[in-house]
């Protein structure tokens, strides 16, 4: 626990061990809200994790409530059944990017449009509108221009809105057509449903991105992968341990006093969980720096968050993930950057960070 | 609970003395080696008056 100063010039803890960052997350008098919102300590200009979000009163009920509706869509088993299909699209994408004259941009090939017609078949959102919610997407994450950001957050909603009325006159076997249906507002329902048209695409995105540049920085791990499949799910776990896209952490407030690792955090103080770091704490993981898919660390990585808010699509983007790292390197054994890694391009004005464009040959 | 650590968190030095985010990092995909410094540091507060 650090005492830092945000981007914003703000005070805030920060949480960098790995037994702290877990118990920040469990710890139900850290939420996303905070008790006097105006006066609460601002992360950044971000829209989506600036500052304080929600009511501290309603919080644990909406939040609970959320969960409820939109758990059971993504439940592992259900992710599970979906593999095969996500194996045909992975093998569609990599077929057409075989057919094109390297160098190609493997995030505009492959990395994006793979997450991507994943989230909207799911949801049932048009593959056609992608370049549409895809340009809202970039815009809401500019961490820059608040303004910017914030009206590209409205339009999304807006653009669900429609999506939710159209699954109510004509329902399909897709999750907005069970959300339209749902007992709540619309402007909750619309809300909801553009924040998982969001959170489905950017992470995963940048997580296929990383896991290659990890991997083609590591041969002999690559090799090791390439000769024995059945190592895939260590790979995408310790890929997920060591991907840092978009330099920031995850945000709360203390609703009361609270002790963590030793100090004791005021009510109303922000709290900072990094799990980038907490990823790479030596204690847990030893040499941390080091990527190494014969780790024996089974789903202990911090990446998905952990305990009351874990990622709801953790097992979307596994399944996803074990699908691109079994097949990428087999189909195209000689794949390899294009340029070198320092000149590929950081999208730093993005939250969820990633490169601007991955160039390969093979 | 040793109040002496406790009582670090009410005060409130001048944040200008505080480690500025973002952390900068050499090289994407490394994690900035401040956190690695935080880290070996666990539990110790951070600067402080007198500190
Ligand atoms: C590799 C890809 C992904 C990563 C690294 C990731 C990471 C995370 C993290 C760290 C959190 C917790 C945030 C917090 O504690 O404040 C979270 C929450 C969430 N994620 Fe993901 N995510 C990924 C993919 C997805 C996908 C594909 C979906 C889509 C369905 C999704 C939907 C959500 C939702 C709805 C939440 C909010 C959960 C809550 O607040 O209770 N994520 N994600």
């Amino acid at each position: 626990m650090t005492r830092v100063r945000t981007q914003a010039g703000d005070f805030a803890w920060l949480v960098s061990g790995y037994e702290e960052a877990r118990q920040a997350f469990a710890d139900p008098r850290l939420g996303r809200s905070a008790p006097d919102p105006d006066r609460a300590p601002r992360i950044s200009d971000s829209v989506l994790i600036g500052g304080p979000r929600g009511d501290v009163e309603t919080e644990k009920a909406e939040h609970e409530r959320m969960r409820r509706m939109l758990v059971p869509a993504f439940s592992a088993r259900r992710m599970s059944a979906l593999g095969p299909h996500v194996q045909e699209l992975v093998d569609g994408l990599l077929d057409r990017m075989a057919e094109q004259p390297p160098p190609v941009d493997l995030r505009e090939a492959f990395s994006l449009p793979l997450p991507v017609l994943v989230i909207c078949e799911l949801l049932g959102v048009p593959y056609d509108d992608r370049a549409y919610f895809r340009k809202l997407a970039d815009a809401m994450t500019d961490l820059a221009d608040r303004e910017r950001a914030g009206a590209a957050k409205a339009e999304l909603t807006g653009y669900t809105r429609e999506i939710l009325a159209g699954k109510r006159a004509n329902p399909a076997d897709d999750v907005f057509s069970d959300m339209a249906t749902m007992d709540a507002s619309d402007d909750e329902i619309a809300s909801l449903a553009a924040g998982l048209l969001f959170a489905g695409h950017e992470t995963t995105v940048n997580r296929i991105d990383y896991g290659v540049l990890l991997m083609l920085s590591n041969p002999s791990q690559r090799d090791a992968l390439i000769a024995d499949p059945s190592l895939t799910d260590a790979a995408v776990e310790e890929i997920l341990r060591m991907a840092a896209p978009g330099n920031h952490g995850l945000p709360r407030y203390a609703h009361e006093d609270v002790i963590i690792g030793g100090v004791t955090i005021r009510r109303g103080e922000a709290v900072i969980i990094v799990t980038m770091s907490a990823n790479r704490d030596e204690r847990i993981f030893p040499e941390p720096d080091r990527f190494d898919i014969g780790r024996r660390i089974g789903e202990q990585q911090l990446s998905f968050g952990y305990a009351a808010r874990y990622c709801i699509g953790a097992s979307l983007a596994r399944v996803e993930l074990r699908s691109v790292f079994t097949t990428l390197f087999r189909r195209f054994p000689t794949l390899a950057l294009a340029v070198p890694v320092e000149e590929l391009v950081e999208r730093e004005a993005s939250l969820t960070g990633g490169f601007t464009r991955i160039p390969v040959t093979w | 609970m040793d109040d002496r650590i406790a009582d670090h968190s009410t005060d409130q030095s001048d944040p200008a003395d505080l480690p500025r985010l973002p952390f900068e990092r050499s090289n994407p995909l490394d994690v900035p080696e401040m956190y690695r410094t935080l880290r070996t540091t666990a539990g110790d507060p951070g600067p402080h008056p007198g500190g």
